[in-house]
C-alpha cells in the first residue's frame, strides 16, 4: 500500500505553561520555586504567566514568587530544539504559530506511521516516554485533522487517540476550535460546546459570524486543508574575528562588522535563508557585551545589516577595549521569493523602503518600541489590545477584530481619581481635576465587568461626558465604592 | 515685536516670488475630504495647535487616512507619551500601520525625521510639543524629500513661535451635544491665513467618525 492511500493522521504535542516549563527544563534549580514571568507594558511591568497569579496582573500586586523577565525568543528557540528531538518520530514536524500567542505546540504529520510502530498507541507511548525522560510535561492527541488534534490536546482531560469523525470533538468547549472574538458572541447566544455549533446549519454560520468560524469548523473536520510547515534546524551561522591586542576606538569596529556581515551574507545565501535576528558580541576587557539586531523580514543584505549594527553601536556603552567581535545568526527564515519582472522598476520598492525603515527604527528605538496594535477578545479596557513588535518574528495574520464601540482616542496610563464637587441625578455636575470643570452632557452608562481570570476583576459604569469647555472625557464610576475616575479623552 | 505694514508687504511679495519659482507639488490631502480649510500638498509638514481633547487627533487621523487613500503608503503613528488608545483609533489603523513609542525627546525627533524621509510612508501623525526651528526645518526637508505628509499635534501655547511647517491650523472645540470643531489656518507658506471650517461628527454614535464639513467665509 502506498503512503498516499493511508488516511491522514496528525499528532499534536502541547507543552502547557511553556514559558515556565522551559525555564525549569533549562534551569533545574528553578523546579522547586514559584515563578512569576513579567513583561514591560504600558504603565509598568505586568505578568505574562505565573504559577500563582493570573496573566495581566501588575507586578505591584505580586506578594510571593521569583520574578523573572519573560523571554519569548528563548521559548521559541527551546521549542525548536524539542521539534528537532521529535524529528526522530515523524518525518515532518512543525511548530504551530497561533495568531497573537506565543507558540507552545508542535505538529507531527504521522500519516501511515502507525503500522511502522505497530500501532498509533505504541507511537504515542514511545514519544510520551521520550519526553518524560527529559522531564517535559506534555499533552498529546492524535486525530485525522490538525484542527481536531489541536482541540483534543488542549481541551481533553488526558492524551487521546481519536477515531475518525467529529464525535470526540462534540463535548469540547467552542474555544477548542481556535476561535477569537467569535467565542464571546457564541456564548452570549448559549452555544458553549462544539457539538451545539456543529448542529447549526453550516450555510448561515459564515453570514452570521464571519468566514473564520466556518474555516475553523472545516479545518477541525478535515474538510479544509491546513498544510504543515516543517521545522528544519538550519545549523548555526557564526563568525568571529579576534585580535592579539585590544582595540579602544569604536570607529575601528565598523569595518570589522562589515567584514563579518559579508561572511554571514555568503553563508545565508548558501543556505537560501535570510536573517531575522543576529547576536553581536563585543568581547572586551574587563567585560563583554552583546546586543541583538532584528529585522522585519528575513534579509541577507550585509550592507543593510551593517547599517543596523551601526545604529546599535552608537547606543551601546560597551567595553573600553575590545579584543574580538562575534556575529551569530540567531533566527533565520526562508527568503521571500517573487516572480522575476520584466522591468526592475515594476518591483514594489515602496514595501522595501518601509521594511528598511522598520529595521532602522527597531534597532535604534528598541524592538518593543516599534509595534503594531492588535485586538484582543475581552471587555477589560486596558486589556483589549496588545502590541506586537514588528521585527524578530515572522509576520502573522490576526484573527480577532476591533470592536465597534465608542472608545476614547487616548487612554490614561492609570485611571485618574476625580474629585466631584457637585452631583446631579447621580452623575457628576462639577469635577475638580486640573481646574474646575462643569459637565454639560453625559451619555451612558456602559457597564464593564470582568472576572478575576482576566487580571484584576473590574466593575465599572462608564460614561462619555462633554464639558462646557468642549472637552470630551471617558469617565467611570467604580461600583465597589462609588468613586469616579477619568480614564480617557476623545481627542 | 509686531511686524510693521511694510514688513508684511515685503513678506507677501517674497511669498509671491517663492510661489512662482517653487515646483508645484501634487495634492496629498484634498481640503473637503481631509476636513481641512485648505488642501495640503505632498511633502508638507502640518501643525495642529490644539488644547487637550479638542478633536485634533481625530482630525489629523482623518487627514492621514485621506493622504493614504490618495497616495498609498504606510501610516506611522509616533506616541512618546504612550496614550494613544488603539481601540479608539482602530478606524485609522490598517495592518501596515506602524506605531512608535520612543523613550526620549531625541529619539522622538530622530523617529520623526526617519519616518518622514521614507518614500514608502504616506503620513506621519504624532505629538511634538517642543521642536527647535532648526529641527522643524529638518522635518520639513525630510517630508519634501519623500513626499510624505507630517501631521504634528502641538499645544496652543506654541502659537506664534517660529515654525517651518507648511501650514499651521488652530483647532478649537465648541461645547454642545454634537462634536463641533473649528479649524482655522493661522500660518501657511502659500495660502492666505484666516480660512476656516467647522467640522462636525458624532463621536458617541459609532467608532468610525463620519465628519461633516461646514465651510465658513474667511
Amino acid at each position: 500500500m502506498r503512503p498516499n492511500n493511508y488516511p491522514p493522521r496528525e499528532l499534536c504535542l502541547w507543552l502547557p505553561n511553556w514559558p515556565l516549563q522551559r525555564l525549569r527544563w533549562e534551569q533545574p534549580e528553578l523546579r522547586r520555586q514559584k515563578l512569576v514571568l513579567y513583561e514591560h507594558a504600558r504603565g509598568g511591568r505586568r505578568i505574562v504567566v505565573a504559577d500563582d497569579y493570573p496573566s495581566g496582573l501588575p507586578i505591584a500586586e505580586v506578594t510571593h514568587g521569583r520574578l523573572l523577565a519573560h523571554d519569548p525568543l528563548a521559548d521559541a528557540a527551546a521549542l525548536g530544539r524539542i521539534a528537532e528531538l521529535c524529528a526522530e518520530f515523524a518525518p515532518s514536524v512543525g511548530i504551530d504559530t497561533p495568531d497573537g500567542f506565543q507558540p507552545d505546540t508542535l505538529r507531527l504529520g504521522i500519516t501511515g506511521l502507525g503500522t511502522l510502530y505497530g500501532s498509533e498507541e505504541r507511537l504515542l507511548a514511545q514519544l510520551a516516554a521520550a519526553l518524560r525522560r527529559r522531564r517535559l510535561h506534555v499533552r498529546l492527541a492524535i486525530a485525522d485533522s490538525w484542527g481536531a488534534a489541536w482541540a483534543l490536546a488542549h481541551f481533553a482531560d488526558h492524551s487521546v487517540i481519536s477515531p475518525p469523525g467529529p464525535g470526540p470533538l462534540a463535548a469540547l468547549p467552542i474555544e477548542a476550535l481556535r476561535l477569537g472574538a467569535e467565542c464571546e458572541v457564541l456564548r452570549e447566544l448559549g452555544i458553549f460546546r462544539v457539538g451545539q455549533l456543529l448542529a447549526l446549519p453550516r450555510e448561515s454560520l459564515a453570514e452570521r459570524f464571519g468566514a473564520q468560524l466556518l474555516l475553523r469548523i472545516n479545518q477541525a473536520l478535515g474538510l479544509a486543508p491546513e498544510p504543515i510547515h516543517s521545522h528544519r534546524p538550519a545549523g548555526e551561522i557564526s563568525f568571529t574575528i579576534q585580535w592579539e591586542y585590544a582595540v579602544t576606538q569604536r570607529s575601528a569596529l565598523e569595518p570589522v562588522f562589515a567584514e563579518l556581515l559579508t561572511q554571514v551574507e555568503r553563508a545565508l545565501i548558501h543556505k537560501q535563508q535570510g536573517a531575522l535576528e543576529l547576536a553581536c558580541e563585543l568581547c572586551g576587557e574587563p567585560t563583554s557585551i552583546s546586543f541583538i539586531v532584528s529585522v522585519f523580514r528575513p534579509t541577507t543584505s550585509a550592507k543593510h545589516l551593517a547599517e543596523l549594527v551601526r545604529l546599535q553601536l552608537e547606543r551601546q556603552p560597551g567595553p573600553a577595549a575590545v579584543s574580538g567581535v562575534r556575529v551569530t545568526a540567531l533566527r533565520m527564515a526562508p527568503l521571500p521569493v517573487w516572480q522575476p519582472l520584466l522591468f526592475d522598476d515594476e518591483r514594489p520598492a515602496e514595501g522595501v523602503h518601509v521594511r528598511q525603515l522598520i529595521n532602522r527604527l527597531s534597532n535604534r528605538l528598541g524592538r518593543l518600541a516599534v509595534v503594531r496594535a492588535l485586538p484582543v477578545a475581552g471587555a477589560h479596557p486596558e486589556l483589549v489590545y496588545r502590541y506586537e513588535p514588528l521585527t524578530g518574528a515572522a509576520a502573522r495574520k490576526t484573527i480577532s477584530r476591533w470592536k465597534t464601540l465608542p472608545r476614547p482616542t487616548r487612554l490614561a496610563r492609570e485611571p485618574i481619581l476625580l474629585r466631584i464637587t457637585a452631583l446631579a441625578a447621580g452623575l457628576p455636575r462639577q469635577v475638580q481635576w486640573q481646574g474646575l470643570h462643569t459637565i454639560a452632557h453625559a451619555w451612558g452608562p456602559e457597564r464593564i465587568q470582568t472576572g478575576w481570570w482576566r487580571g484584576r476583576d473590574i466593575q465599572r459604569d462608564y460614561y462619555r461626558v462633554a464639558t462646557t469647555a468642549g472637552e470630551r472625557w471617558w469617565i467611570f464610576r467604580r461600583l465597589t465604592d462609588g468613586q469616579w475616575f477619568l480614564h480617557g479623552w476623545f481627542d | 515685536m509686531p511686524a510693521t505694514p511694510r514688513q508684511h508687504e515685503l513678506v507677501s511679495h517674497l511669498r509671491e516670488q517663492l510661489r512662482a519659482v517653487a515646483p508645484a507639488r501634487p495634492i496629498a490631502i484634498e481640503a473637503e475630504r481631509g476636513c481641512l480649510p485648505t488642501a495640503i500638498p505632498a511633502g508638507a509638514c502640518v501643525e495642529f495647535l490644539a488644547d487637550r481633547s479638542s478633536g485634533a487627533l481625530t482630525l489629523a487621523l482623518l487627514a492621514a487616512r485621506e493622504a493614504r487613500a490618495r497616495g498609498g503608503g504606510a501610516l506611522v503613528l509616533i506616541d512618546r507619551a504612550g496614550l494613544f488608545y488603539p481601540p479608539g483609533i482602530a478606524w485609522a489603523i490598517t495592518p501596515d500601520t506602524i506605531l512608535l513609542h520612543p523613550q526620549t525627546a531625541r529619539d522622538e525627533l530622530w523617529a520623526w525625521r526617519e519616518a518622514l524621509a521614507c518614500p514608502g510612508v504616506s503620513a506621519v501623525v504624532g505629538e511634538l510639543a517642543r521642536v527647535a526651528p532648526k529641527a522643524s526645518r529638518s522635518l520639513q526637508l525630510a517630508a519634501e524629500a519623500s513626499g510624505a505628509v507630517g501631521l504634528i499635534l502641538r499645544p496652543t501655547t506654541v502659537r506664534g513661535h517660529p515654525s517651518w511647517a507648511h501650514t499651521q491650523f488652530l483647532v478649537t472645540a465648541s461645547p454642545g451635544r454634537l462634536r463641533r470643531v473649528k479649524v482655522e489656518v493661522t500660518h501657511s507658506i502659500d495660502q492666505r491665513t484666516g480660512a476656516q471650517v467647522f467640522v462636525e461628527w458624532d463621536d458617541a454614535a459609532e467608532q468610525l467618525p463620519t465628519p461633516r464639513v461646514v465651510p465658513v467665509a474667511a
